[in-house]
């Protein structure tokens, strides 16, 4: 015996048009919260993705090994702040990792403090890092010109470039062989990185910034103490990750008297650091967007409770025709229905909006999910029917003669 | 068949002193095909009557059966089905809702029937629109039409679900003459089709069109009286109700008759009358004023 759904949605849709800026205004709250879930839903979706991509370059086997212990807090803030320079890790830990059977490939990583000049002067957007020969097969990527360090660098002064670095440095498009100044000594430009995949929110030192120098070079500079932040190591297949971990682990607690003062993880560990901030961050939205949305359901309530008590009458003549009570309530739970889902749907594109803008400006690459499309039309609907059906109970029970008379 | 049967039906409003009794034990009959006019003073009762008929409202006691059915203790919704099937509204303030063209407020009832396509339904309401004469105007809103027009189109809406009883409270009130003619004309033609109405009026002229004549004081039938179509009703032409008056100081002191109460009614039940505010001139208010001191 109900008044079918579709007159009931028409009928709301003009209820919504004829009070057109009161309704807009209601659906603010809605339009704020909507949006804002699924902005930061799409922007975490969109750095798993990167993430996810990122490591599917480097292969599931590449092992990270870092200074200090519990790199994979879950949902800790503190994984977003890169790791230290100095770190516990020393050169007799990159020998280890170096003749540790399973591994291929492996090559540390340590920051070098010290101004860098070039031909635009001062670089201070990027660090310089002393790294392994290994380095690009560990993060499987190309150089764009000229080649990576080899044996017969070791301890010379070449440099290899990011490509940002690159081009904030020199006016050249390609500056192989040109020379920069680093700690008072001048270094030649010996090849340039493609341009790395960017992974927004990872605790790591951005390679297309970085200037990279042999590891030997580093520690020659440095008086031998320019120590890794990082030691990548690579195993033969995928099988052995597991037990290469193991094995890594085991002879550098050796290194370091059985003190636990590093962590060996595997590419799936970043992925869980990273979702795990995520999450975080996703949680916190929610819970704010929840209040905007609990405010903006209560909005609702307010503007349908002013409109039945101006259509007291208008209801009072529905009765009298012989609508029954539960339709006047359908009615009204249509209208709040109609005024949260249209808020949702604006919300939506407000969101896409932004993605777009986050997509041009930033180097985020957000994506919107259907399932976070599906969630926000329901939590929105839920959030009509909830709080629509507070002013409409009012309005189906009341008294067909004291509403004909607008009481 | 009897299609209202109405038994020692009362109506209370309010508690306490402040109780207001709106029915007193009314039992009226209806056959089927009567065109009844109600009359009476303000707050008599009769749009009591009225709501209580057209099921708006239920009796504090009593009996009430609706073509053979006792519908006095019926639930909200089973009366709003009730209403929806057999009963048409007609109101002294029209009540067409202002946002819906004329077509759409005469198709208004059917949206509350099941498995009805708008379609079917907006044909139906223009056929009936065509009826009262308005098929030119489906598309004009209420606010662009004539006071006698909004009334067709409201006779129109209570026409469209083919009611066997057709209540009108007051239908010609808020009009001028020609568009009195023009609705009770209407209501004449459907009154010849076999439809039951009840309509309350303050006007004795109108009276010309019904079958029976009920005059109500103080939430009781004072008068019934048949009348044949076309002739005013002899009490309403005598332009007075039949209250008997008690004593020549009565007279003299010119107390409005439709004003007095009955009495032996006096001393029964304290009443308060419900406040209304038309038609209750000031020179009335003096007279009882005058009454209440002797």
């Amino acid at each position: 015996m109900r008044l079918p759904l579709r007159d009931n949605l028409a009928n709301a849709r003009k209820m919504v048009r004829a009070h057109r800026t009161r309704s807009y205004m209601t659906m603010l709250g809605i339009v704020i919260g909507i949006s804002s879930v699924v902005t930061v839903a799409s922007i975490g979706e969109g750095i798993k993705q990167q993430v996810t991509g990122q490591i599917n370059r480097s292969g599931d086997t590449l092992i990270t090994i870092r200074p200090g212990a519990d790199q994979k807090v879950r949902g800790n803030l503190r994984s977003l702040i890169v790791p230290q320079a100095t770190g516990s890790l020393s050169d007799a830990d990159v020998t280890t990792v170096k003749k540790t059977v399973s591994v291929t490939q492996s090559a540390p990583l340590a920051l070098v403090t010290g101004t860098l000049k070039a031909d635009h002067g001062n670089y201070t957007a990027g660090s310089v890092v002393g790294a392994g020969n290994d380095l690009p097969k560990l993060v499987n990527q190309s150089i764009a010109y000229g080649s990576f360090f080899d044996e017969e660098d070791a301890e010379q002064d070449v440099v290899v470039l990011g490509a940002h670095a690159s081009e904030a440095l020199f006016d050249s498009q390609v500056p192989l062989g040109h020379t920069l100044m680093f700690r008072g000594k001048e270094f030649m430009v010996k090849g340039i990185f493609n341009e790395f995949p960017v992974v927004p929110l990872a605790s790591d030192i951005s390679y297309n910034d970085a200037v990279f120098i042999p590891y030997s070079t580093a520690r020659q500079l440095t008086n031998n103490s320019a120590q890794p932040y990082e030691l990548l190591a690579k195993t033969n297949s995928t099988k052995n990750v597991a037990t290469t971990v193991n094995t890594l682990n085991k002879s550098l607690l050796k290194n370091h008297d059985g003190t636990q003062d590093f962590s060996v993880l595997r590419a799936s560990d970043n992925l869980a650091a990273t979702s795990s901030v995520l999450d975080l961050l996703t949680k916190l939205t929610i819970i704010a967007a929840g209040i905007s949305l609990l405010v903006g359901g209560i909005g609702i309530m307010n503007i349908t409770l002013v409109s039945v008590t101006e259509r007291m009458r208008e209801i009072g003549i529905r009765k009298a025709v012989g609508a029954t009570n539960r339709q006047i309530l359908n009615e009204f739970i249509a209208e709040s229905v109609v005024l949260t889902l249209s808020g949702a749907f604006i919300g939506v594109f407000i969101s896409l909006a932004i993605n777009l803008v986050l997509r041009i400006l930033t180097d985020l690459a957000p994506v919107v999910q259907w399932q976070v499309l599906l969630a926000a039309t329901i939590v929105s609907m839920l959030i009509g029917i909830i709080f629509g059906s507070v002013p409409a109970l009012k309005a189906a029970r009341k008294d067909p003669i004291a509403a004909l008379r607008g009481e | 068949m009897a299609v209202i049967e109405l038994k020692d039906v009362s109506k209370l409003y309010g508690f306490g002193d402040a109780t207001t009794l709106a029915l007193d034990e009314v039992s009226l009959t209806i056959e089927e095909g009567e065109f009844v006019a109600i009359m009476g003073p303000s707050g008599c009762g009769k749009s009591t009557l009225m709501n209580m008929i057209g099921l708006l409202d239920r009796p504090t006691h009593g009996n009430f059966s609706l073509g053979g059915r006792k519908v006095s203790r019926l639930k909200p919704n089973r009366a709003a089905k009730i209403r929806r099937d057999t009963i048409g509204f007609i109101f002294q303030s029209f009540n067409l809702l202002p946002r819906l063209n004329a077509l759409e407020n005469v198709a208004l009832p059917l949206t509350y029937r099941t498995n009805m396509s708008q379609t079917k339904r907006l044909k139906m309401a223009s056929s009936i629109l065509e009826r009262v004469g308005m098929q030119e105007r489906e598309y004009f809103m209420p606010g662009q039409l004539s006071g006698g027009q909004v009334q067709s189109v409201a006779i129109a809406r209570a026409l469209v679900n083919n009611p066997k009883l057709i209540i009108a409270d007051e239908p010609t009130g808020n009009l001028d003459s020609q568009g009195s003619r023009l609705v009770m004309e209407l209501l004449s033609e459907i009154h010849k089709m076999g439809n039951t109405i009840l309509f309350v009026t303050h006007n004795p002229e109108l009276t010309r069109y019904a079958t029976r004549v009920i005059y109500m004081h103080d939430g009781q039938i004072i008068q019934d009286e048949k009348t044949a179509i076309g002739q005013v009703a002899a009490t309403a032409r005598s332009g007075m109700y039949n209250v008997a008056t008690m004593t020549e100081e009565d007279d003299l002191a010119g107390v409005s008759v439709m004003m007095k109460t009955k009495p032996h009614k006096e001393t029964k039940i304290p009443r308060k009358r419900k406040p209304t505010t038309k038609k209750r001139s000031p020179t009335t208010k003096q007279n009882s004023a005058k009454r209440a001191k002797k």
